[in-house]
């Protein structure tokens, strides 16, 4: 029985790793690819390791391309989008969670509604309004729409109810205010659900690609994912760019995966569940 | 005074707390969709004025075909994925929670890896690896000798429906995985070993304690799959424009089309609305499935 | 699990801290840079001016900055790069959005009217008014709504065949232009050669996709054969017996496999052209400058150009034409003078004209044509005297007006052919059904 389960342990082993590697294999290539020259991208045989190491198609990038602004945009619109996103979802979810007052169901039904009007289905609209705010190429613009999702409140929400009810009323009957209550009492029990909502938000908002694409237009406000897309410029498409583009927006996601695995895992399948 | 300041500051302070969904509520979803129902019925090129077709954009959308085209070719890319993705993902939840199985961390984070990485980036890689002339895949496959002349990847309405299946089961599978899993991991480990004292080998328990106990997730797996195939954006955008003839055009590939590429705007608010119509049915499915499960 | 979640989330707190601080300074240096155009542009002693264009227009333009910078050393020009899909889209963007940026768009014929249709332009009917006659007349039809243009031509694309008389000669053809001219006349002497080549040398005579054609070689013998889209009248002409024939003609040269298949512009067709796969392109003048540059650099030599063949030998119109571009100015832009200034000095001028030449765009301004470099001849095609052939092509192409609906068509009439080769359905039925769509879809008859 002990050799049996272990011989299948093996077998398993095996298997498992030819999967994963099937799973790595486009990063691989994408990897790869980047250090080709044009022609090498397409290769029959195809080739794996290039003749020479082309590290211009990233140095390209940053000085004709302006990669450099594009990463800091990116990290800016993450960053700004998750924090904000995180302030506002945790405020409603505790207001949902801790208080009753008028109009709660009626709220809450909103927050169910915006669930159900999924951003694809005004995408005009939004864009006529952006147009008449000012809002078109602006990185503002690409933050503002998620800020407060309503995963995130229902999220926070589920999470706040299991805040004790005494340990609030007793900060009152001390003296704080709401806004206080808020702040010293309520976000530091958040901050385990901040992290897992706040992986998810930035991971989403890194990635985020359509309403970037409408309404960022010019080279210096693009975020990676836009930017990737349009080197598909010119006559010939420089795939060899694409490719180390690419690089720079996955590369950092693939370590920060490896080394935080159990957490941002835990934080997604929590997050999914619980919303 | 301080008294009612005090009464005033915990009576208004939910409303201020839910203030900023409210304004961002306001301007980001109810005036665009109030907005996209007018524009619905308007026919609008972008220029200055609009003018008011009543229901001729509805009349032209039922007509036309579209976006039943469109509607179509989600549900067909949403048959040849799912099975697989779902099956692909309860086998490696399974495997994974076992006691005998080694490294188990490092696959769940590889299998997890396609999903939190940049969706243009890794469709561009596709495109690179379908391509029919030159592409790795076929290269591949042909000097198996699985195939003697290249498969037309992107170029036949099929093989461009299953490259974008594929890329989806690439990037999906580990998430539903990482959700199956916790499922899995919830099974009370008394049920196992009651079943081996019965003398039940693996498959067998998996069969009859793992699988039925799964059954409500599994659903709520694939009603997220059915929400996220109709809303398929990004993949079929990069990999092959929606096409060829149109055959992964999907719903939002059709409305950003019509909206940013032929500037019919009335009209493709008119298929927006049928979009969100078809999306509030899921979504009420998937909360009321959502509910029982809690 | 506790403890470690706990460290997680202090890490992941200074990792937001830091990138806060980082943020912040991106912030701050995005809002200096505004700052600094804005004073620039107050201070009223230069002026930057915004063009969007595509790579090898840039290119071409590039021949003239140093020109343009001395006569106009405050002109700003700031020519920045766009997928030509991408000009288009975002300029149907900047236009609905009121935008004050771009300063000039680069337009190709094809799409300009559909432009012009959206608002964005700026009427230029007075400053354009001393270049109407000096211009190829039928770039006017597409820059004009109501009497008023809104574009000034720039290049155009009269269609001429490419051949390699290399691959001619080994098949047993005749490789010499003049030859090449009166044995190839008709479509009908073209198959008659394919046939020939590919029986001698197994060489297709061109490359095209039944999927994924870009419909080129389909409307070029359209419009040489004086037939479009749409008729006179407006209405829709894709299910007239001409519109069938030729269309059928496309499908025969496919089933016959006298093409090779391969997508157009992908990387495929480019190396396609490096392995002799096909040996001829017929196509606009514009691949003069594409063919040694990017499509074959190795090339030279081997290439020789003779007229396209007609639909019938006694056709009115013996070319037809694709593409070309015309820059136009936005409506909202800041600086329509110096943007004039722009336009003119690299569109309105025979010097710069035949210096974009050289880079391979042929000038829609006649007045050039005079020029002894039109009967140079150019070593890539073998000291072929090519410009001369562009000429006369320019000259005999059909008039004819690509219309604001020409997109839609286009679009249709590719997935037509899709639908014909992949469901194996008669070219007839399915034109038919395309003119319906086409009809549906426009309000024309």
């Amino acid at each position: 029985m002990r050799i049996q389960t272990r011989a299948l342990s093996i077998v398993m082993l095996v298997v498992f790793l030819g999967i994963a590697a099937v799973f790595l294999f486009p990063f691989a290539w994408m990897i790869s690819s980047s250090f080709k020259e044009k022609s090498e991208i397409f290769a029959n045989p195809p080739i794996w390791i290039p003749a020479k190491l082309h590290f211009e198609n990233f140095t390209q990038l940053f000085t004709e391309k302006n990669f450099g602004r594009v990463i800091l945009n990116s990290l800016f619109t993450a960053i700004t989008g998750t924090i904000g996103g995180l302030f506002f979802c945790s405020m409603a979810g505790f207001a949902f969670a801790k208080y009753n007052f008028r109009g709660k169901g009626l709220l809450f039904g909103l927050v169910l509604a915006s669930l159900m009007i999924p951003m694809e289905s005004s995408l005009v609209p939004l864009f006529v309004i952006y147009r008449d705010l000012g809002m078109i190429d602006q990185l503002w613009g690409v933050i503002l729409p998620r800020l407060t999702s309503a995963f995130g409140i229902f999220y926070m929400r589920q999470y706040c109810m299991t805040i004790e009810n005494e340990l609030l009323e007793a900060s009152r009957i001390d003296g704080c205010s709401e806004a206080r209550i808020y702040f010293r009492i309520v976000a530091p029990i958040l901050i385990p659900a901040f992290a897992s909502l706040g992986i998810i938000f930035f991971v989403e908002e890194w990635n985020n690609f359509l309403w970037p694409t409408i309404i960022l237009r010019s080279q210096e406000n693009l975020t990676l994912a836009v930017a990737i897309r349009a080197l598909q410029s010119g006559v010939r498409t420089p795939y060899n760019l694409i490719m180390s583009g690419s690089v720079i927006s996955v590369v950092p996601m693939l370590l920060a995966i490896f080394i935080f695995q159990k957490q941002i895992i835990a934080g997604l399948t929590e997050g999914t569940l619980k919303g | 005074m301080q008294n009612l300041y005090w009464k005033w500051q915990f009576k208004s302070a939910p409303y201020w707390f839910i203030a900023p969904f409210v304004i961002c509520f306001i301007i980001f979803v109810f005036l665009p969709f109030s907005y996209s129902v007018y524009l619905s019925f308007t026919e609008w090129h972008g220029q200055e004025t609009k003018t008011f077709v009543g229901l001729a954009n509805y009349a032209t959308l039922l007509k036309s075909g579209d976006f039943w085209q469109s509607i179509v070719n989600s549900v067909l890319i949403f048959v040849l994925y799912v099975p697989i993705m779902l099956a692909l993902a309860l086998i490696f939840a399974a495997c994974l929670s076992t006691t005998w199985m080694k490294w188990t961390g490092f696959f769940r984070t590889v299998f997890f890896i396609p999903n939190i990485t940049s969706v243009v980036a890794i469709s561009f890689v596709f495109l690179l690896i379908f391509n029919a002339d030159q592409g790795i895949l076929n290269q591949i496959l042909m000097s198996l000798g699985l195939f003697d002349e290249p498969i037309r990847f992107l170029e036949t309405p099929w093989w461009a429906r299953v490259s974008v299946a594929i890329l989806v089961i690439f990037r999906w599978t580990g998430y539903n995985m990482i959700l199956l899993l916790g499922g899995i991991q919830s099974i009370s480990k008394s049920l196992y070993e009651a079943a081996k004292v019965d003398g039940a080998n693996g498959i067998q328990s998996f069969w009859h304690i793992t699988l039925p106990l799964m059954r409500r997730l599994l659903a709520f797996c694939t009603i997220l799959s059915t929400l996220g195939t109709f809303s398929l954006f990004t993949e079929p955008f990069i990999l092959t424009g929606g096409g060829p003839n149109m055959a992964t055009t999907t719903p939002v590939v059709l409305i950003y089309n019509e909206s940013f590429k032929n500037l019919n705007m009335g009209y493709a608010s008119t298929i927006s609305i049928f979009f969100f119509i078809l999306m509030m049915i899921l979504s009420l499915v998937q909360l009321r499935l959502f509910r029982e499960h809690d | 699990m506790k403890p470690k979640k706990r460290i997680f989330s202090t890490l992941l707190s200074m990792v937001l801290l830091v990138s806060i601080a980082l943020t912040g300074c991106s912030g701050g240096s995005g809002e200096k840079k505004a700052e600094e155009s804005a004073a620039g542009g107050d201070a009223g002693e230069k002026t930057k001016i915004v063009v969007w264009i595509w790579e090898d227009a840039k290119n071409v333009i590039d021949l003239n900055m140093p020109a343009f910078k001395e006569k106009y050393p405050n002109i700003d020009v700031d020519l920045h790069v766009l997928a030509q899909a991408d000009v288009y889209q975002n300029f149907l963007i900047a236009a609905s959005s009121a935008d004050k940026v771009p300063d000039i768009v680069n337009l190709e014929s094809h799409r300009l009217s559909q432009m012009i249709e959206t608002g964005g332009l700026l009427d230029i009917s007075d400053k354009v008014a001393p270049y109407k006659d000096k211009m190829n007349a039928y770039k006017w039809a597409d820059a004009m709504k109501d009497g008023k243009a809104y574009a000034m031509p720039w290049d155009s694309g009269p269609v001429v065949m490419f051949y390699r008389n290399d691959l001619f000669k080994q098949a047993g053809l005749p490789s010499d232009p003049k030859e090449v001219a009166e044995q190839l006349k008709t479509w009908d002497d073209y198959k008659r050669f394919a046939k020939q080549l590919k029986e001698k040398t197994g060489v297709a005579i061109m490359a095209d996709s039944k999927t994924k054609t870009d419909g080129t070689i389909f409307q070029e013998m359209l419009w040489q054969h004086d037939q479009w889209f749409f008729g006179k009248d407006g209405s829709v002409q894709v299910d007239s017996p001409e519109f069938i024939k030729i269309g059928q003609y496309f499908v025969d040269m496919m089933n016959a496999g006298y093409v090779n298949e391969v997508e157009p512009w992908s990387d495929a067709w480019y190396s396609s052209f490096q392995q002799n796969k096909q040996a001829t392109i017929v196509g606009a003048s514009w691949y003069d400058g594409l063919l040694p540059s990017l499509i074959d650099p190795k090339g030279a030599g081997k290439w020789s150009v003779a007229p396209m063949p007609k639909w019938s030998a006694d056709d009115k119109y013996s070319s037809a034409i694709d593409g070309g571009s015309n820059l136009a100015i936005n409506k909202n832009s800041k600086h329509p003078e110096e943007a004039w200034k722009f336009i003119e000095f690299m569109l309105g001028n025979d010097a710069s004209q035949l210096k974009m030449m050289e880079g391979g765009l042929f000038p829609s301004l006649e007045t050039t044509y005079q020029d002894p470099v039109f009967q140079e001849k150019v070593p890539y095609f073998n000291d072929q005297p090519v410009r001369s052939l562009y000429v006369d092509a320019v000259k005999n192409a059909t008039p004819i007006t690509y219309t604001k609906d020409y997109p839609l068509a286009n679009e249709l009439i590719r997935n037509a052919f899709a639908e014909i080769f992949l469901d194996k359905k008669s070219v007839e039925e399915v034109f038919k059904k395309t003119a319906d769509q086409l009809r549906q879809k426009t309000g024309r008859k």
